[in-house]
């Protein structure tokens, strides 16, 4: 002891060493206190696991329980819906059907109608057109008879005074060519016919005439 | 009796004169200033021959103008005829004209057969128709209506 006194490196390593075995004292307890803490926590976890897995468990179950009900009543109602609603449909379709028929009964008396009306009026129209060609027609045979007959009047007439105009034409032409004919005629007879006595007194009685019309003064 | 005179005497138309006037010109200047020589022409052989005497070479070429200067004055009557007269004729036709009218007037014949029978006559520019196709155009009328009868 007296040497730990007098040397005090010893004394600082020996204050040291208890130092340091007290630190690994209170590590290890303390570590030892920490896994002791940590496994009382698992302990509590799984516990707690354990008991929230069984109220799952028992959740689970009322739910099911209470899904099935549900879905029962779900079933249920839905038939019932489902009944009512094709119930309401048949209703729907028969009153639909019952309206079509009606509907095509009407349509079709309709269409009677319709084509009674029609053919009445088609009858009609027809007999009307008839009457309008016919009234038509014989204007057309009257106009076309009375034009006609104006036509071949007027045609005679031109005819007529055609034929007139060149009997008139014809007639101017035979008077003239009388008149040639005669001077020709008297030219050829008179030229041979005539004697040079004839000639002679002829142009004497001219010259007489010029006398006493004062042509020659 | 002066030259005109004497070739008016049995001279009537004017293609007469024109030949005749010829004729003596040609006569004379022969017979003045050539040989003398027997006429050849009928009408020459007419002529008096004292005529002959008064004509010189002193006058010859004055009296010929002298000559065609009357001749030019005289009146001319143109007849158209439908025949071809002779020389006798003419000289009828002639000696008609002035007979009828009393003087000289020469006349100028021409053809016309158109004109049928009888004449027509031009004096001085103007004609008148006395033929008998004149008559007939005349008549024109009575004559178509007379035909008419038997065209309708």
């Amino acid at each position: 002891m007296t040497a730990l006194i007098q040397n005090p490196a010893v004394l600082i390593a020996s204050v040291a060493a208890i130092a340091a075995s007290l630190l690994y004292l209170r590590e290890y307890f303390l570590r030892k206190k920490i896994l002791q803490e940590g496994q009382k926590i698992t302990q509590d976890t799984k516990q707690k696991s354990w008991q929230l897995l069984h109220a799952a468990e028992l959740a689970e179950s009322d739910v099911l329980a209470e899904g099935k009900l549900s879905l029962d009543k779900l079933e249920s109602e839905f038939n019932k819906k489902l009944n009512s609603l094709l119930e309401d449909s048949t209703l729907s379709i028969t009153a639909s059907q019952d309206k079509l028929i009606k509907f095509m009964e009407d349509l079709q008396k309709r269409s009677q109608q319709f084509e009674e009306s029609s053919r009445v009026v088609s009858e009609k129209r027809i007999n009307d057109l008839f009457e309008r060609l016919e009234s038509r027609l014989s204007d057309f045979v009257i106009t076309a008879e009375e034009k006609t007959t104006t036509s071949i009047e007027l045609e005679l007439k031109a005819a007529r005074q055609l034929i007139e105009t060149y009997k008139e034409q014809q007639l101017k032409l035979i008077d003239e060519n009388i008149l040639a004919m005669m001077e020709q005629t008297l030219n050829l007879v008179l030229g041979k016919k005539l004697s040079l006595k004839d000639q002679l007194d002829l142009v004497y009685e001219a010259l007489e005439k010029a006398k006493v019309e004062k042509f020659i003064v | 009796m002066d030259i005109r005179s004497i070739i008016l005497t049995n001279t009537y138309t004017l293609s007469q004169l024109k030949h005749r006037v010829a004729l003596l010109k040609s006569f004379l200047k022969k017979h003045i200033f050539g040989a003398p020589i027997a006429p050849t022409d009928d009408w020459i052989k007419t002529l008096p021959q004292n005529l002959f005497s008064q004509v010189n070479k002193d006058n010859l070429t004055l009296l010929f103008e002298n000559l065609q200067f009357e001749v030019s004055k005289l009146e001319v009557l143109t007849l158209y005829l439908t025949f071809d007269p002779d020389e006798l004729t003419l000289t009828q036709l002639g000696e008609m004209v002035r007979k009828t009218f009393g003087r000289i007037i020469l006349v100028d014949v021409k053809y016309d057969p158109n004109l049928i029978a009888g004449c027509s006559l031009v004096w001085k520019g103007l004609m008148r128709d006395y033929s008998l196709r004149s008559n007939i155009e005349a008549r024109k009328g009575i004559i178509l209506e007379s035909f008419k009868k038997y065209l309708r």
